[in-house]
């Protein structure tokens, strides 16, 4: 064999595995099944410029939503961070809305396979580093998850589990 | 006339074997023979000679030993006895299975006699209404942390209400929120589209 066709032997070697590496089948359990946002408001009846001066006043509807309900009633609500991260197949995932504050994370899981009306969670709070809370829960369209959290500043934080709103279960 | 004595009768003359009349009626007709009575001196000088050099009896050495292996190659040639069956064992092999192929018959018979058709929910299918119905499970492993959840139709939503949980210090400042600054459409994710109705 002569020392050209040596070099183009290992020139078409070389040139093949990092192709064969890139074609290589992904892991189908990180195939993406949706997308799931989670929101912090800060919600209070004092002053609402405790929150900073970053923090921005939520729409109408949306206040409207969260006032009709007894339990997360209060005069002001802001909202202080969110985060959407892709639901995988059969891999956990988490949200950092209050990044690069760690202070709230939500770990989920899809828990069944999501349909387009409806898709079902395993989830974690946790706050301050430590698992508060675990559940499943159901989101449907436009049903969230809401979750009235701890104190701060006079007011309290309210999480907001939803799916994004333009990346529908497949 | 035949003179000459039978092998079995002069054998056991030589081993001095014979005695009383076969003794002297032998002796009678071949005293005078001089082979025999060399052959039968010759006999008793190798017998002298033989237990001169042999003790009259030998024990074995380790009798014990030798008499067990005999004892084991012997049982392990005999044909090993087999265990008899049960007579219960042949009326078994073949209503067991078939009391249990009617156990299955009657348990399906029953079944369908049994209510309507069930309500299927798997995992990969789920029916979203019996899963909202049940609402979701709730658990706080932090100690003194207590939730409570319920469906709420005014917000539209699942709420679940955290009370126990440790106040975020004030100390710290969330104003640089990376989700708040780089999404200014960020409140779209709970925000209801145009046609959808939120109660009053």
């Amino acid at each position: 064999m002569t020392r050209r066709a040596c070099l183009v032997v290992l020139g078409a070697t070389l040139g093949w595995l990092p192709l064969r590496v890139l074609s290589a089948p992904e892991d189908p359990g990180k195939s993406v099944l949706g997308e799931v946002t989670v929101t912090v408001y800060y919600a209070t009846d004092g002053d609402p410029a405790a929150a900073g001066p970053k923090a921005t006043v939520v729409g109408k509807a949306l206040e409207k939503r969260l006032r009709n309900e007894e339990k997360l009633r209060f005069k002001h609500y802001r909202l202080l961070g969110d985060d959407t991260q892709p639901l995988f197949r059969s891999y956990e995932n988490w949200a950092q809305p209050l990044k690069p504050s760690d202070e709230v994370l939500v770990k989920f899981e899809a828990r069944s396979r999501p349909t387009k009306e409806a898709t079902h969670l395993d989830l974690e709070l946790w706050l301050s580093r430590k698992k508060i809370l675990k559940t499943d829960v159901l989101l449907q369209g436009d049903h969230p998850l809401l979750v009235l959290g701890p104190e701060w500043r006079g007011g309290r934080l309210i999480i907001a589990v939803s799916l994004a709103a333009d990346k529908k279960p497949r | 006339m035949n003179t000459k004595p039978a092998e079995t009768t002069l054998a056991r003359w030589l081993d001095d074997d014979l005695e009383g009349t076969e003794l002297a009626a032998f002796e009678a007709s071949h005293a005078a023979d001089a082979t025999l009575l060399a052959r039968r001196e010759e006999s008793r000088a190798w017998r002298a000679s033989v237990a001169a050099a042999i003790p009259a009896a030998i024990e074995p050495a380790y009798p014990e030993f030798f008499n067990h292996r005999i004892a084991k190659s012997i049982r392990e040639r005999m044909p090993k006895a087999q265990p008899r069956r049960r007579a219960a064992a042949a009326w078994r092999a073949w209503w067991m299975p078939a009391s249990a192929a009617a156990g299955m018959v009657l348990a399906f018979w029953l079944g369908t006699k049994t209510g309507g058709t069930p309500q299927m929910m798997t995992l990969a299918n789920p029916d979203a209404a019996q899963v909202a119905a049940q609402g979701p499970t709730v658990y706080t492993p932090e100690h003194g942390v207590d939730a409570e959840w319920f469906a709420s139709p005014d917000a539209a939503a699942t709420v679940i209400v955290l009370e126990g949980v440790d106040a975020i210090p004030d100390t710290l400042d969330f104003s640089d929120s990376v989700g708040l600054l780089s999404t200014a459409n960020s409140t779209a994710a709970l925000e209801p589209s145009d046609d959808a109705e939120v109660p009053e």
